[in-house]
């Protein structure tokens, strides 16, 4: 936007030379300028800006009015606090009202959604307050976003599934809500985030960076309380998959963030699997209906991911990243714990190599750094715990990298000559 | 005139709207207007006064909760509760004969103690009591603090600790416990007297 706005205005002062030395005829110079003028005059201000700022500036008012109540809160009787309690709800309910009966645009929508939503958390509050009833931060947000959830949709409100998505986090708040709660609160905003994931929707990038919390708070509250290879490689290969589909689609890397996540998750989830045998000890179901939870999440990952599998056209890296959701079952057919290492040791050379000729064969430099990443990462994790001599050591390494310093040049070279 | 879809978000919104003011609405009636009359009981209370960004001061109150257990009582209630933490129980209490509360027995979620007093209680644990120590039951009873304002917070925790070191039953949380276990709490004396008027009473002029 700023550059095409400095192109204009540096055609504008321009112009004048243009027309003198005949490059363009008067009548094109006229038009010329006047599209200029037009599109300078036009240019709309940055909404997004204006739209966080507001919310921002929204919240610190509300917070300096719950903290002078706060403050006087002592002055008032039991009736009249329940009173005040209930003054953001009657706003609420008129804002939202204004904006259903008055037609109103996104932005009316937005602030209704986000005020009823947190007028509603407030009263809940504020009633526990004046009562001195004690509850649980995990109990209280579980209410709070189950009644926050209808305003999500009624309003197609993108500010409130921010919100929503950062607020599950806090159901994990010790004690921590039950799995269950846990699976259906990312469950139901699931609709929300693939309308706003569209290619019509002007939020598309953002639901994407929502989509990796909502993604992560599932794998930390429903998908760690069972089997942890199955669900975490599952999200992990899904991710990659979903992340590749939109890298083909020509999505710069800060508007395709699941390719870098979930690498990056894929990376440090298979260090694990290659270093430590408690990884695929399967966790006891400790909390009531964890075991659903864990189930549900995993089959409603494993089924995403059979939705994005490429079956038109599976190279080696899409069917390393395939192996990577399968390899975990092998723990249902009795391979035991250290076999179980031992073939993720493997599967991470090579899975490494693979994109690292991938990349080399194909051109693309992040898909050969990423098979790179992968191979190093597998050699610091063994330097650590293989109990190989000094020398021995040694002259491993300085086979790696020499093969890996041959490897590099010939990849440069290649591209150099594909270049010129 | 409204559109079909500003017709539908409409009536949606009137339901969760309504949805929303259901339980702050159902739980101050609830505490107004109960159908049996609650019971007001007395806890011994310790406490101090920590601080929330948000919500400023406010003391914290350690009620002891704790119940005294044979060793096959030990071993039954163990059995009865094989995760004691995030489970749901009921802890009845009784009042002793000093006219404070305490509780005698602790009962799982799905059995309601029927004619007695009861409060719903999620976090206790047991202890095997190794050597002359008998095993014991500790439960976190779920009124725990007990709001007020910040200025007078700090005096509060201080009068709290000086009274509740000298004096035993110095310090005691009133609460009103309704028929379906839930509980609101009425107030904190000092000596019989609430903490409130105490620390907003004038100081008395002192004879020359």
């Amino acid at each position: 936007m700023g550059n095409n706005k400095e192109g204009l205005r540096w055609l504008l002062a321009e112009l004048p030379t243009l027309k003198q030395q005949g490059v363009v005829d008067d009548n094109a110079a006229e038009a010329l300028a006047k599209y200029c003028n037009d599109e300078l005059a036009l240019k709309a201000p940055p909404r997004k800006f204006i739209y966080t700022l507001f919310y921002i500036g929204a919240g610190m008012i509300a917070a300096g009015i719950v903290l002078f109540f706060n403050y006087n809160w002592d002055c008032f009787t039991k009736y009249q606090r329940l009173g005040i309690s209930a003054i953001p709800m009657a706003a609420a309910l008129i804002s939202a009202l204004w904006t259903i009966l008055g037609q109103k645009g996104q932005l009316w929508r937005e602030f209704s959604a986000v005020l009823t939503a947190v007028a509603s958390a407030t009263l809940i509050a504020m009633v526990s307050q004046i009562y001195h009833v004690h509850g649980e931060l995990c109990d209280f947000m579980t209410l709070s976003l189950a009644l926050a959830l209808p305003f999500i949709y009624i309003f197609n409100s993108i500010a409130l599934t921010t919100l929503y998505t950062f607020g599950l986090f806090l159901l994990l708040w010790y004690p921590g809500a039950p799995p269950l709660y846990c699976f259906c609160g990312v469950l139901a905003i699931q609709p929300m985030l693939h309308i706003q994931l569209g290619r019509d929707s002007e939020n598309r990038v953002w639901a994407r960076y929502l989509m990796i919390f909502a993604a992560l708070f599932g794998i930390i509250g429903c998908g760690s309380r069972g089997y942890l290879p199955l669900s975490f490689f599952a999200l992990a290969g899904t991710m990659l998959y979903a992340g590749w589909a939109l890298s083909e689609r020509h999505e710069s890397y800060l508007r395709n963030p699941w390719l870098g996540a979930s690498f990056i998750f894929m990376l440090v989830c298979l260090a694990i699997a290659s270093s430590n045998v408690r990884f695929f000890e399967p966790k006891s179901f400790d909390q009531p209906h964890g075991e659903w939870a864990y189930w549900l999440f995993t089959g409603v990952v494993l089924a995403t991911n059979v939705r994005w599998f490429p079956k038109s056209r599976l190279d080696a890296k899409r069917f390393c990243t395939g192996l990577l959701v399968l390899l975990p079952l092998l723990h249902y057919c009795h391979v035991d714990a250290p076999l179980m290492k031992l073939i993720f040791n493997v599967y991470m050379g090579v899975y490494g190599g693979v994109l690292m000729l991938d990349g080399f064969r194909r051109g693309r430099l992040m898909t050969y750094n990423g098979g790179v990443a992968m191979v190093l990462l597998l050699i610091v994790c063994r330097f650590f715990d293989a109990e190989l001599g000094l020398l021995t050591r040694s002259i491993a390494f300085l086979a790696i990298g020499i093969v890996l310093i041959a490897a590099n040049f010939v990849f440069f070279r290649k591209r150099f000559q594909e270049v010129r | 005139m409204l559109t079909k879809p500003n017709i539908l978000r409409l009536i949606f919104f009137i339901f969760a709207f309504a949805a929303a003011l259901y339980y702050p609405v159902r739980e101050v009636l609830a505490f107004e207007r109960p159908a049996v009359p609650p019971v007001e009981m007395r806890f011994r209370a310790r406490g101090y006064d920590p601080y929330d960004p948000m919500r400023g001061h406010y003391i914290n109150l350690n009620i002891d909760g704790s119940i005294k257990l044979s060793r096959g009582e030990y071993e039954r209630q163990v059995e009865l509760f094989p995760r004691s933490r995030r489970s749901k129980a009921f802890a009845v209490l009784e009042t002793d004969q000093e006219g404070f509360a305490r509780v005698t027995g602790l009962l799982p979620a799905d059995r309601r103690p029927e004619g007695k007093v009861f409060v719903k209680v999620d976090d206790f644990w047991f202890n095997k009591g190794y050597g002359k120590h008998a095993p014991y039951c500790n439960i976190r009873m779920p009124f725990n603090r007990y709001f007020i304002n910040e200025k007078l917070a700090q005096d509060a925790e201080a009068l709290l600790r000086n009274v509740t070191r000298s004096k035993k039953n110095a310090a005691v949380l009133v609460v009103d416990i309704y028929a379906d276990g839930r509980y609101a709490v009425k107030g904190l004396l000092i000596g019989g007297k609430p903490i409130r008027e105490l620390l907003t009473a004038p100081p008395k002029e002192t004879k020359k």
